[in-house]
């Protein structure tokens, strides 16, 4: 009884100590922490209207948390189009007004962000597989500054792969893709910065739209420290059609 | 069975999400620079100021920009310059930083930001396609992309502002002004030489011999004040004079304090300045004034810009003076800054001030009202019977001048075509000449004015 008494003691003291070790070792060096991960939350609601076959309209909002899905990221509206060139070919584009947190730094609070972007995509069949491939160029600036401020036109391509599997029987079919991104910006280092890897599936609810479903995992490149974002993004979607005559 | 399957899904996605939590790494300062120590880079010492503002010799540095970021820096130097409206008039904007790598003594600095700086002296040179153009650099300015600099330093310094010595022939009235301005006891920043050569990739080109001039926010408030926790203004524009018809605090940017707009201080001074009691009780007005205005040091200070015709300042120009809070008293204190048209009796039509100072009318109520006050008056005389006769006596001046000749000549007589303000090595030697005997005359002239 006395042993384990004093042990449990000697145990505790040498938990305190190496404590304060880890302290003094965290306090004496000179540095800076850097996010290398965190978990973010996306949610949206869409509403699409396809007035024929060939062209869709879309509206839609979303709102990122970041910060282990605690503090807002930013949230957007989004007007899209769509228009199928070919029964494979898809061209689209949209306008989207941000609202971004910026909570670093001495002057913080909510900016302004207009971007638009432009895209085509080519989707085809092969076996239980549907692949698409898009192509896009993204173009994001903050309404309110130009370049004499220091703020620069952001540049993107990005070049999205993936494919559907159809499970027969089974409404959950998964969706894989990969996307990279290639930034253009003055005063800043260009080239492949971000590749980023989902999964995802779709359900449908008969008469009522669709509810997407995905886990996101966002890589930056090229950067001494980067940072891994792993998604948990949450989309609506309820789709109008025009009344048949 | 199916609640194993049940308790194995809830189990992977705790597990998941757990992987997926936010995280945080320590990045230590230098981790992974060979050359970082904490002596020369960490923002653990004290500046060392034997080392960066050594007077005896002229020190060098290296630049290494890449080619993508001067094109830049070029680019932007080439916007902001479009927006001068008219000539004189120069955009409120500073240029923009670039990273760039830093060598001196056969050290690294990593990832430097560096910016064209000034407004003459930057605006000037380019229509005569003179490359040797004021510069600035801020050693952590980009940690935020390079985490591994996190508070980089130069020497303990932060931040280094390099004078091109425009239009100075002498290449040393930044550096005299100064001197003589701190040996009188007027609060102004050190100064050292520098040859600093840049690399664009083209290879090492010799830019010229700069002046280093100590930035007022980053280290001189502690070296001069000994605190740096006071506010410190750097007044631009209309504003600036302190007149009762352009007064705006809007031109009296904080450089210290930054995360309060409160410059509550600046408008008590101007209260007090514009007071009527000016008029209806003189004695109320200057003890008033004085319980917030280092009166005493600003007559100081203007004993000596007077005397040596510093005429790019206060009277004449609404810039080039910082104004710093101190704690110790609470009173506004007056610190001179860009010192290079020094020595000169102005230029245009912007004649330097006459000791009597007659011809300063009301919008410039700093010299004005305080000159129309007896007492002041003869403070002001009194300190320039003093300067003359003790730091600005003729050989003092002689020494001065001769001293930095011999510091500073080589580098001086070696700057090349394309980036330098020198005619000629002869127009250098006649420039010092020049200047001292400048500096007698005024001796002279100051025995001529005082009673």
């Amino acid at each position: 009884m006395q042993t384990s008494f004093v042990q449990k003691r000697t145990f505790k003291h040498l938990i305190c100590a190496i404590l304060l070790c880890c302290a003094i070792s965290v306090v004496a060096q000179d540095g800076t922490y850097v996010e290398v991960r965190d978990l973010e939350t996306w949610s949206t609601i869409k509403l699409e209207y396809k007035p024929n076959k060939k062209w869709t309209l879309g509206l839609e909002e979303q709102l990122r948390l970041k910060d282990n899905s605690s503090t807002v990221n930013e949230y957007f509206t989004q007007f899209e189009v769509g228009y199928k060139v070919l029964d494979n070919l898809e061209l689209g584009g949209a306008l989207r007004y941000i609202r971004e947190n910026d909570d670093q730094g001495n002057i913080q609070g909510y900016e302004n962000h207009f971007r638009f972007h432009l895209d085509a995509t080519y989707k085809y069949k092969f076996g239980g597989f549907r692949f698409n491939h898009r192509v896009r160029y993204q173009n994001k600036n903050e309404l309110g500054l130009d370049e004499i401020d220091g703020d620069y036109v952001k540049h993107t391509l990005r070049f999205k792969t993936g494919f559907r599997y159809k499970i027969k029987n089974w409404k959950f079919d998964p969706k894989v893709s990969a996307e990279v991104f290639h930034r253009s910006e003055e005063l800043e280092d260009n080239g492949f910065n971000k590749i980023r890897f989902t999964l995802g599936t779709d359900y449908k609810i008969k008469g009522a739209g669709k509810i997407g479903l995905f886990y996101r995992m966002e890589n930056q490149l090229n950067v001494s420290y980067p940072k891994t974002t792993n998604i948990i993004g949450f989309k609506y979607t309820y789709t109008l059609k025009p009344k048949k005559k | 069975m199916k609640n194993v399957s049940l308790k194995l899904s809830i189990g992977l996605l705790t597990l998941g999400l757990m992987s997926s939590c936010q995280k945080d790494e320590f990045v230590a300062s230098g981790n992974g620079l060979a050359d970082w120590t904490t002596a020369t880079h960490s923002n653990n010492v004290s500046p060392n100021y034997d080392v960066v503002f050594n007077t005896s010799t002229v020190n060098r540095i290296d630049v290494v920009i890449s080619e993508d970021d001067w094109q830049v820096m070029e680019d932007n130097l080439d916007d902001l310059s479009s927006q001068s409206s008219t000539p004189g008039s120069f955009p409120d904007e500073s240029p923009v930083y670039v990273p760039c790598d830093f060598y001196f003594n056969d050290r690294q600095w990593y990832n430097v930001g560096i910016r064209y700086k000034g407004n003459s002296s930057l605006y000037g040179p380019l229509s005569s396609n003179i490359g040797k153009l004021p510069l600035r650099f801020e050693f952590d300015q980009f940690e935020d992309d390079y985490p591994e600099i996190n508070n980089q330093r130069f020497y303990g310094f932060k931040e280094l502002s390099m004078s091109s010595n425009y239009k100075d022939e002498t290449l040393m009235r930044e550096s005299a002004a100064t001197d003589l301005f701190r040996s009188f006891g007027v609060p102004a920043a050190k100064t050292a030489f520098y040859e600093v050569y840049v690399d664009y990739g083209d290879g090492p080109i010799y830019f010229g011999l700069y002046t280093m001039v100590e930035v007022i926010f980053d280290s001189f408030l502690n070296d001069w004040f000994g605190s740096e926790s006071g506010n410190c203004y750097k007044p631009d524009g209309d504003g600036a004079k302190f007149g009762s018809t352009d007064f705006n605090i809007d031109d009296f940017e904080k450089k210290t304090n930054k995360e309060s707009t409160d410059r509550s201080d600046i408008q008590a001074m101007y209260n007090a300045l514009q007071a009527s009691t000016r008029t209806t009780d003189v004695d109320q007005w200057k003890s008033d004034l004085e319980a917030i205005f280092d009166v005493d040091g600003f007559l100081k200070y203007l004993a000596v810009n007077n005397t040596i015709r510093n005429w790019d300042t206060y009277g004449l120009m609404t810039h080039n003076y910082y104004l710093y809070n101190d704690p110790a008293d609470g009173l506004l204190k007056w610190i001179v800054w860009d010192n290079n048209e020094a020595f000169t009796n102005g230029v245009g039509n912007r004649n330097a001030l006459s000791f009597g100072m007659n011809e300063v009318d009301d919008e410039w109520p700093l010299i004005s009202y305080l000159i129309d006050i007896p007492e002041y008056q003869t403070v002001y005389d009194n300190y320039i019977d003093s300067f003359i006769n003790s730091t600005f006596s003729n050989t003092n001046t002689d020494n001065l001048f001769s001293t930095k000749d011999l510091v500073i000549a080589n580098s001086a007589t070696s700057e090349i075509s394309g980036y330098t303000f020198l005619n000629s090595s002869a127009a250098y030697s006649s420039a010092i000449s020049e200047i001292k005997t400048f500096c007698a005359n005024r001796v002279t002239a100051a025995e001529q004015y005082l009673p």
